[in-house]
């Protein structure tokens, strides 16, 4: 049965009954149906090809989905104007599991694009931007191009010009995936200081001890393309069910 | 204006997509295409204005042969027709070719030695018919002038300047039309080659891109980074091409003033100045189908 749930105002995403596939072969995706509380931080687990960065996809707007609506900020995703998409993109920050960084561009440059693509002039942007690489303890190295960082470093980096722009959303794709295990503990840590900032966190990964680190957080298990989800906590979260009736 | 499309205080940050500049191959194509453009227009407009003089200067000249051997006969029938001619309203001016003129010209084929041969050589008589005689038709001036002729001097020949100058005119019009659609279609070309080089470097650039749009940029602010290095490779392009282009005009010009007065007289000259529009015609055009074919490939993006 395909339930309809009602927007819920601490809500910032809402997935009901999703299914994405691409092109013609068989969904990578089937019946996803969650919310994601505001300022919560919540981790996606599950085996490799198991569909989370289809997932993230969908929650940082790369794709549409085939099926389902999707709600993100209270607005509906699936039949959204594509010159809209910007004004949402905005609002999420991404950390690539390859990182993404623009090869030609400097460290300082990288972080700073979020900002220039939002027409913060050179004067005012100069301070956020040296201010998030001393966060990422990169300051030393802002002039560096990406091909001559680290593995770590270049994770910092995209951080850094993840949530440069105070993202309400961060969605991060095994961010810790290329990095040695203090390196991994350290960038957790600037998660929870963001999401303790207000932010909202989803983080896909498959490393139990990672997740063990933030007591707090939900996970979220997918599984062949289908949310494991067998208590309902996901789909209606507390909050939810208060709001339809589910609880007194 | 910043590669951001804001106009930001400060330092001006470094362009997002890299351009090969004077290294990549679009500069030097649009600079080649450019020059071709303004020679084949410049063909144009000093072709077309020629063949229109050159028609006009023979359309109504004609050339009356008298061939007949006997000398005495020939004097008789220049006579006539000079008399016959004189006060013909159709004719506006008439000249015979003084004999001297004729071993002249007869020398540049035969040899100095022509005349001790004894060979009899024609009489001609050069003739300018009036301006309202110059149509066609049975009561045209050359009409009229053939009768007449024909009535005094049975065996004479009018020879009309345009029945084997005509030709000659009309390939010089249809070259220079073939000449104005060549620079049109070089402007296109160079059109095309800037829309080809932009999806070339939406494809190559492809993975930026994604990351300009991840991190909110809009179709029109991507579109912009490639409508600028278009726009600067084409009019560097242009630029060195319009450069080359007038120089050759100009020299080109100068030696067909040597030649052929019409095709740089005054009244022409000032059409020449058209030549200039194309460097910026050219670059105009490149970049407005540059960031037509940039756009429509981006809404095609997810």
């Amino acid at each position: 049965m395909t339930a309809i749930l009602r927007p819920n105002s601490n809500e910032i995403v809402r997935f009901d009954n999703v299914g994405l596939r691409y092109g013609v072969g068989a969904e990578t995706l089937s019946d996803i149906s969650f919310t994601l509380a505001r300022g919560a931080f919540y981790f996606i687990a599950g085996p490799s090809g198991a569909g989370k960065t289809s997932l993230l996809k969908l929650l940082y707007l790369a794709h549409r989905p085939s099926r389902g609506q999707i709600s993100l900020f209270g607005e509906d995703m699936v039949t959204l104007e594509r010159r809209r998409l910007p004004g949402f993109r905005r609002r999420i920050g991404v950390v690539f599991q390859d990182f993404r960084l623009v090869d030609h561009m400097s460290a300082y440059d990288n972080v700073a694009l979020p900002l220039r693509i939002s027409g913060v002039s050179e004067r005012d942007l100069a301070g956020p931007v040296n201010e998030m690489l001393d966060w990422v303890n990169l300051s030393a190295r802002q002039h560096a191009l990406p091909s001559t960082l680290s593995g770590g470093e270049q994770q910092r980096v995209a951080i850094a010009r993840a949530v440069i722009a105070r993202p309400q959303l961060l969605v991060a794709d095994e961010p810790t995936g290329n990095v040695d295990p203090d390196m991994a503990v350290r960038l957790l840590q600037l998660f929870e200081g963001l999401n303790r900032a207000g932010t909202t966190v989803v983080v896909a990964t498959h490393d139990i001890h990672l997740m063990n680190r933030v007591p707090g957080a939900q996970m979220m298990r997918v599984t062949k393309g289908r949310l494991a989800d067998p208590t309902g906590a996901l789909r209606y979260p507390p909050a939810s069910r208060q709001i339809m009736g589910f609880e007194p | 204006m910043n590669d951001y499309g804001h106009g930001n205080g400060g330092d001006p940050p470094p362009p997002i997509l890299p351009s090969a500049g004077m290294r990549g191959p679009l500069p030097w194509m649009v600079a080649v295409m450019t020059m071709l453009a303004m020679l084949g227009l410049a063909a144009a407009i000093g072709l077309t204005p020629a063949a229109d003089a050159l028609s006009g200067q023979i359309a109504g000249r004609a050339t009356i042969q008298l061939v007949d051997v006997d000398p005495l006969v020939r004097r008789d029938h220049v006579r006539r027709v000079r008399d016959v001619l004189r006060d013909a309203p159709y004719v506006a001016a008439m000249r015979t070719v003084p004999e001297t003129e004729l071993r002249a010209m007869a020398s540049q084929w035969l040899g100095d030695g022509v005349i001790e041969t004894g060979m009899p050589l024609p009489a001609l008589i050069d003739v300018d018919l009036v301006e309202s005689g110059r149509s066609s038709g049975t009561d045209s001036g050359m009409s009229r002038l053939r009768a007449a002729v024909a009535e005094v001097a049975p065996s004479a020949r009018v020879i009309a300047h345009a029945d084997w100058l005509g030709p000659v005119a009309g390939l010089m019009t249809s070259v220079g039309w073939i000449a104005a659609g060549a620079a049109l279609l070089l402007m296109v070309i160079a059109a095309a080659v800037a829309v080809l080089s932009a999806r070339a470097a939406l494809s190559s650039q492809r993975a930026t891109i994604d990351i300009l749009h991840l991190v909110g940029a809009t179709d029109v602010q991507v579109a912009r980074l490639f409508q600028r290095q278009i726009a600067r490779d084409t009019m560097v392009g242009a630029g060195i091409g319009g450069i080359a282009g007038v120089f050759l005009v100009a020299l080109i010009g100068w030696q067909l003033q040597l030649v052929v007065a019409t095709l740089a007289s005054g009244s022409h000259r000032a059409s020449y100045a058209f030549i200039l529009l194309l460097p910026p015609l050219i670059v105009a055009i490149a970049v407005f189908f540059a960031r037509l074919s940039v756009i429509r490939a981006l809404r095609a993006m997810p």
